[in-house]
């Protein structure tokens, strides 16, 4: 059975509305207008919340409609729903919240994967656009020396979009107890000798600090390392959630629970606080850890939504992944070298200094 | 001519202001030519280097002296080769010629600090050229580095009498004192050795992969900045640090003598002086 999802459509013109970024508004590509999203929000309120009520993830039973072939194990993760403009179906995963129709490109909310316990507390709405991500990303090419040309110069992004990525934002304080030995030591000379004295310490340091949204993504589509690597996040721009950011993008309701994302915020919390106890340790030419104590106060857990763009390239047959961040537009996405170039380089500076040593030396 | 060193060492004692004490002792109808203030030599090797200096006088006619002293600053002011000067003008050292000093040859050692002075007068200076003297320092200075007095002097006197046969045979030792890395002045510039040496085979190495490498090195980083994050810098609530325990107790003191590593004799260093009758080369042994 489909089940009801809900695109936000122009109180002027019925076109489907999608969310502008920098504008702040919904805006309607079809007649031009845009709306607040408070405005928005009111009117589809009733709607909304009836698909939500409606809203039945539709465990594919291995029957595709009319037809007879088997999904096997596949089928407990997919979701059928029905497009409100085209009617058309919309086959998605189980963790989709937000999408685009693939016959008539309406953007389309799936409200009952972001509500209730599901709803996120905050969003942080999309700044930039389509075109700003892929001007980034030439931008991302610049001043590369080893960047081949032919990757730059082809430039083909084989897809673009934008995602709303849900994170887990943990508060809390870690506690840390550290034991370390230290020296430090004094030259003189004795007549033909050079004395050294060395004196050791025994050096303890306990202290705490606070940590607030410290964050982990929580969907499994998502590289780690990407997502870490395009923090932080402005979070004096999030705002309290509201569907009516999601029209024209990609959303994800969580698939990695906040329990099992603890861990790392957890880690990254306690290894920061004995980078700042280790910090404190000062004066000394030798420090060494000797033991330690960490320990975490746990506080509370949010859940919101980040505006990523993730771009892909290929070039040679292999794929070159990058994530944008859509607030701040940092980027990240490691580049294919030309050793042609890092060789040549290297060779262009080595000879000469070599050449000149040896003129030198040999003088 | 011949002089009591006893007698010439009470003259300096005179002259000096400060107390000097007697260079060597007397031997009835016998020049002193190893005067061993210091009291490093035993008495048998000072008789064999005694009976060796006698011998080359004998042989050539003009004396070689060795005179170890604790601390040359004792016996005069200005450097080692000034007080050098001073002792043999005070105990009227060397055989009357036709120079402003005495001709012969005398090694001046100071215990102290380490320091020798080897020097020529009068003809002796045409004998133990500047290039003669930094030959023969390339024997003796190695037995000294090593504590061995008696070798070291013993090659000492070799060294002179190499040179004395030489001069008499019209090659005095004598060639360009830049190979020892001395420049016209006379001043130690560092020795030059033909070809690499090790430190510049290391150096044009470390150099020329180095620099590169480092310049490559910082280029390939910026093609990757996908990275894990293990810290949450940017998400500490500002001034939230409490440090509640900060001890650094004083446990004990270490302490590691290391005895510093002089330069080799091939290294070079030191110091020349000349005038008035006399040149010297000084240095540390």
């Amino acid at each position: 059975m489909a089940t009801e999802v809900t695109n936000y459509k122009c109180p002027n013109c019925t076109g489907p509305l999608h969310f502008g970024g920098i504008s702040d508004r919904l805006e309607c590509d079809f007649c031009g207008s845009s709306f607040t999203i408070e405005y928005i929000e009111e009117l589809n309120k009733d709607k909304t919340e009836q698909a939500a009520e409606n809203f039945q993830g539709t465990e594919f039973t291995g029957e595709w409609s009319g037809g007879g072939e088997e999904w096997g194990e596949d089928g407990e993760h997919i979701r059928v729903y029905h497009c409100p403009s085209c009617s058309a179906e919309l086959i998605c995963d189980d963790t989709t919240a937000a999408t685009s129709c693939p016959y008539c490109n309406n953007p389309t909310v799936v409200p009952g994967q972001l509500s209730g316990a599901l709803k996120p507390d905050y969003i942080i709405p999309f700044r930039f656009t389509k075109e700003a991500a892929v001007a980034q990303l030439k931008e991302h090419y610049k001043g590369r020396w080893f960047l081949p040309k032919e990757f730059s110069a082809q430039n083909h992004i084989e897809d673009i979009k934008g995602v709303y990525v849900p994170f887990w934002l943990y508060n809390g304080v870690a506690e840390g107890d550290v034991a370390y030995v230290a020296t430090r030591s004094h030259t003189r000379r004795e007549g033909d000798y050079e004395v050294t004295t060395t004196e050791h310490y025994n050096i303890r340091r306990s202290g705490s600090l606070e940590f607030k949204n410290v964050p982990v993504d929580a969907s499994t589509k998502m590289p780690d390392d990407h997502m870490d690597s395009i923090e932080p996040f402005d979070y004096s721009d999030m705002k309290d959630f509201s569907m009516a950011y999601l029209p024209g993008f990609l959303a994800d309701k969580y698939d990695v629970s906040e329990e099992a994302s603890r861990e790392r915020a957890e880690t990254r919390c306690e290894n920061t606080v004995e980078s700042a106890l280790r910090n404190t340790v000062l004066g000394y030419e030798s420090v060494m850890e000797l033991g330690k104590n960490l320990n975490i106060r746990r506080g509370n857990v949010s859940y919101a939504l980040m505006p990523v763009w993730m771009l892909t390239t290929k070039y040679k047959d292999k794929n070159y992944l990058f994530a944008m961040n859509g607030q701040t537009g940092k980027m990240a996405g490691d580049l294919p070298t030309s050793m042609a170039k890092l060789w040549g380089l290297f060779a262009a500076i080595g000879v000469p200094i070599a050449a000149l040593l040896t003129f030198l030396f040999l003088r | 001519m011949k002089k009591r060193l006893f007698a010439l060492a009470l003259a300096l004692l005179m002259l000096a202001a400060l107390a000097i004490p007697a260079l060597a002792d007397s031997t009835d109808g016998m020049m002193v030519y190893i005067i061993d203030e210091a009291d490093i030599l035993t008495y048998n090797e000072w008789q064999s280097l005694e009976e060796k200096a006698e011998k080359l006088y004998a042989e050539y006619g003009i004396p070689a002296y060795i005179v170890i002293v604790d601390d040359y600053s004792d016996y005069g002011s200005g450097g080692i080769w000034s007080v050098a000067d001073a002792i043999w003008d005070a105990n009227e050292l060397g055989i009357s010629g036709d120079y402003e000093r005495a001709d012969g040859f005398m090694l001046l050692m100071s215990m102290s600090e380490r320091d020798f002075d080897n020097g020529s007068y009068g003809k002796g200076q045409e004998i133990l050229t500047d290039y003669g003297k930094l030959i023969i320092e390339d024997d003796f200075l190695g037995y000294f580095r090593n504590d061995n007095w008696y070798a070291g002097f013993d090659a000492y006197l070799s060294g002179i009498e190499y040179c004395i046969t030489q001069y008499n045979s019209g090659t005095p030792v004598d060639g360009d004192i830049g190979e020892y890395g001395y420049n016209e002045n006379g001043e130690y510039v560092g020795k030059r050795e033909k070809g690499f040496t090790l430190g510049e085979i290391i150096i044009t190495a470390l150099a020329s992969l180095g620099i590169p490498g480092i310049v490559v090195g910082i280029g390939q980083s910026k093609m990757k900045n996908v990275h894990k994050k293990f810290e949450a810098m940017d998400y500490i609530v500002p001034n939230s640090m409490r440090l509640t325990r900060q001890q650094d107790i004083f446990t004990h003191v270490t302490q590691s003598r290391r005895r510093i590593e002089r330069e080799s004799s091939s290294g070079g260093g030191g110091s020349f002086h000349s005038g008035g009758g006399s040149s010297h080369h000084s240095g540390k042994f």
